[in-house]
């Protein structure tokens, strides 16, 4: 399976994403997708209690899980049916804390190149505030071998 | 507002230079010498983040209340595309969030023709005047 370099205006991929239910982790977590368009996904967290570590307010792990989402499927809708990536680096800044409402992972495209492929994110709360930033690297990788 | 602030010996040996500063972003610039590459010969990751660095740190004197001093303490960069010595690289660094000890800033680091060179963030100890 070639993973060639190939950028797609995937736009089949980003609907699917949005009339997908969620599943796995997203279940898990409650997290949907909220937006999706080629380039740009949206992943949407009710933020409660069960998201809360003792201080009171939303772990750091649960804002870098959506954002992480938001960057490898706002990459995603830009490549090919049958190749999907696997993220390999991620940085992330916490400006500040959230505690509960609705929190927003905005992932976009920054460049996409043959072998290594650059987003961000933001994650915003209900007021539009800025929660965290992140940056993430990612690198193709075949559809659907368990490795997405 | 470039002129008001003192240029490091850092900055003059790397020759980089103010552009222009806005609220909250700040150009600066830095022509790539063969002194800078690596063993390839493109520019040296190292060069670009010290640039970077820069851009992000002038950015930081651009806001109100005013920052007295910053010093970063994290860097990261993704390096996007390979700089060549004697290229112009423009870092153009934004402040995407300011609290009272703490900021975080974001960078874009163009080579000729706009071509993105690399993208940065940091992350810096700041200390702010009294409003």
């Amino acid at each position: 399976m070639s993973t060639k370099f190939e950028r797609v205006q995937n736009t089949g991929r980003a609907k699917a994403l949005l009339d997908a239910e969620p599943d796995g982790w997203m279940a898990t977590l409650g997290a949907r997708i909220a937006e999706a368009e080629p380039g740009r996904v949206v992943l949407e967290l009710i933020a409660g209690p069960e998201h809360r570590h003792g201080g009171g307010v939303v772990q750091g792990g649960v804002i870098t899980q959506i954002a992480d989402a938001a960057m490898g499927m706002s990459l995603a809708t830009l490549q090919p049916d049958g190749i999907w990536n696997t993220t390999i680096e991620l940085k992330i800044n916490f400006v500040r804390p959230a505690i509960e409402g609705r929190l927003r992972a905005v992932g976009r495209v920054i460049e996409m190149r043959q072998t290594l492929l650059f987003s961000e994110a933001d994650v915003l709360d209900d007021h539009d505030r800025l929660i965290a930033r992140a940056s993430s690297t990612c690198m193709p990788v075949p559809e659907g071998q368990g490795r997405e | 507002m470039s002129s008001a602030h003192a240029v490091s010996p850092a900055w003059t040996w790397l020759g980089i230079r103010d552009v222009s500063a806005d609220a909250g972003a700040a150009v600066v610039e830095m022509a790539a010498t063969e002194e800078m590459a690596n063993t390839m010969g493109y520019v040296h990751g190292g060069m670009i983040s010290a640039l970077a660095d820069s851009a992000m740190g002038r950015a930081l004197r651009t806001i109100e209340p005013r920052v007295s001093r910053s010093m970063s303490f994290d860097l990261k960069l993704n390096f996007i595309a390979a700089a060549k010595v004697g290229e112009t690289l423009r870092a153009t660094g934004r402040v995407v969030h300011a609290g009272r000890r703490t900021a975080v800033t974001e960078c874009r680091v163009e080579g000729s023709g706009g071509r993105l060179v690399a993208t940065a963030s940091g992350t810096f100890a700041i200390t702010r005047k009294k409003e």
